[in-house]
């Protein structure tokens, strides 16, 4: 009987008033899931008339472009909606973008994030975000947030990703400047060439070359990069530029972003060239690649 | 003592004389976090104020069905479920508000004034009785709160319940608006209160050992203070 009031009776107590307690959460939670649920649309709703002026109503749409979180139509063809997502520097990043019919961003939002507050997360801010305004799919010109390079990499990039889901939508094309183009930008005739080692080469009509290695960056990437490497006759690097690649998006492919590539411009020689943190294997390889553009170059009479 | 007055005085207990935040220094967490703005405070308080009203009251009936043995996880299963509900009908219906009190909801559960209440009263008083002293304790957390909110909104950010009331030339000083300027607010409050019921403050009889609920691993138990 001792045992029963010492053990049994205060577990028992104990197990059913978790029990009842329980029961009382559920009936609660399937009472406001509801409300909840068209408070959030609302919201997104809301959020949505945010970035795109004039908007009316919006329908869902279904897209096939990856990085994308969800792509609405604007309903009067105002534009469209489109939250575009990335990694950032914590965590999954979302940017919602409206992009009005003529392919130009009317504004973007900075919506889920993990970012560090007072640091990353001032990409959310005004002072960043103005930047967009008008831009189209080429975001020339985007400066980022000074110590915050992951973050705002990760947003601009999201805002990438969204304006792909924009040209399937709209059947526009994206817009796409040659890699060759993009290793030699002051070049306007690329012809091609043979080139033993290389994956590709061009002959540029300022006497440079543009020669292209293929090398494995992250171990994991189910495919080699390739890196477009821009040379003048004077054997200096005018750019470099990363073309099709598998690296992890918003850490490896960071090594095609201008931060990364322009440590490369004028030298002769692969030195100095600092890693991107988090992506060793991925800046290797790409160094490793530039360099043997470097050594073919010499091999070319 | 008429049984009305008695019962009022179990009410205006907690707002003033034994008020938890400035007497005796309970939930002090969530009192410097939600109180940088009189909004937050007040929204604060009144939901801390439902859940110390029903785990009151819900304690106060168990009480002689609890076992000694398990009080704790018993009380705070009432305690969390009841913030539990608070939450999830903040959320469906005051979505602002529970969006800037963010963490600090589900935080009411650890909130030492609730399990303080439920230990120190609920669990020994009927329900009539806890159910008084939850609203009276809530009310003062309330008032506390609102109080602490008044002044660190004003002087930290120049608005009152968001509303400007600083002339643009004045700068606020948003010190007060962070941990420094609420421990300072804090500090004078309680100094306040000490002053005001230098007459009528708990005696320091009162503290004694009869409640404490360390008295049977204490090696200074029945010395009084």
């Amino acid at each position: 009987m001792k045992f029963v009031k010492e053990f049994v009776y205060p577990a028992a107590v104990l197990t059913i008033i978790c029990i009842v307690i329980s029961a009382a959460l559920v009936l609660t939670y399937n009472t406001t899931e509801p409300i909840i649920e068209a408070a959030k649309r609302a919201a997104a709703d809301a959020a949505r008339s945010e970035v795109l002026q004039g908007a009316g109503s919006f329908e869902k749409v279904e897209v096939k472009a990856k990085n994308v979180v969800e792509a609405y139509k604007e309903t009067s063809n105002k534009g469209f909606v489109i939250t575009g997502k990335a990694n950032g520097y914590g965590g999954e990043m979302q940017v919602m973008v409206g992009i009005t019919a003529d392919g130009k961003i009317d504004k973007v939002k900075l919506m889920e994030n993990g970012e560090t507050e007072g640091i990353g997360s001032q990409v959310g801010l005004p002072k960043y975000t103005d930047q967009y305004k008008g831009k189209d799919m080429k975001l020339n010109g985007i400066d980022a947030v000074t110590g915050a390079t992951v973050s705002s990499g990760a947003f601009k990039s999201s805002v990438t990703s969204a304006f792909e889901a924009y040209a399937e939508l709209a059947g526009v094309e994206v817009e796409k400047v040659s890699f060759e183009k993009m290793a030699y930008p002051t070049a306007t005739k690329f012809e091609e060439m043979k080139l033993e080692g290389a994956l590709k080469a061009f002959k540029t009509d300022e006497d440079g070359y543009v020669i292209v290695v293929e090398e494995q960056g992250y171990s994991g990437a189910p495919m080699k990069m390739q890196v477009y490497v821009g040379i003048n006759k004077k054997g200096e690097i005018v750019n470099v530029a990363l073309g099709e690649n598998g690296e992890t998006q918003g850490l490896g492919s960071r090594v095609g972003e201008e931060a990364y590539t322009e440590q490369f411009v004028g030298k002769t020689q692969v030195e100095g060239i600092n890693a991107i943190s988090g992506a060793t294997e991925s800046s290797k390889g790409f160094n490793k690649a530039v360099a043997k553009a470097l050594e073919l170059f010499k091999t070319i009479a | 003592m008429s049984k009305f007055s008695q019962k009022m005085k179990i009410l205006l207990n907690g707002i003033i004389k034994e008020n938890p935040v400035l007497v005796l220094v309970l939930g002090t967490c969530p009192t410097l976090a939600t109180s940088t703005s009189m909004k937050n405070g007040l929204a604060m308080g009144i939901a801390a104020t439902f859940v110390l009203l029903g785990s009151n009251i819900v304690i106060s009936l168990l009480k002689k069905v609890i076992p000694a043995k398990v009080r704790i996880p018993c009380y705070i299963v009432v305690i969390a479920g009841f913030v539990s509900v608070i939450e999830m009908l903040m959320k469906a219906f005051a979505s602002d508000l529970y969006n800037t009190l963010g963490i600090f909801i589900p935080l009411i559960v650890v909130n030492c004034i609730i399990l303080g209440r439920a230990e120190m009263f609920a669990s020994k008083n009927s329900v009539l009785d806890s159910a008084l002293d939850g609203i009276g304790m809530g009310l003062g957390f309330t008032l506390a709160l609102g109080v602490m909110g008044f002044i660190r909104e004003l002087l930290g950010a120049g608005t009152i319940l968001g509303f400007n009331i600083l002339p643009e030339g004045i700068p606020p000083i948003s010190i007060m608006k962070m941990a420094p300027g609420g421990f300072l607010v804090f500090g004078l409050l309680i100094a306040l209160v000490n002053k005001l019921t230098k007459s009528k403050a708990i005696k320091k009889k009162e503290f004694g050992c009869a409640n404490c609920p360390s008295k049977g691993a204490c090696a200074n138990a029945g010395k009084g203070v």
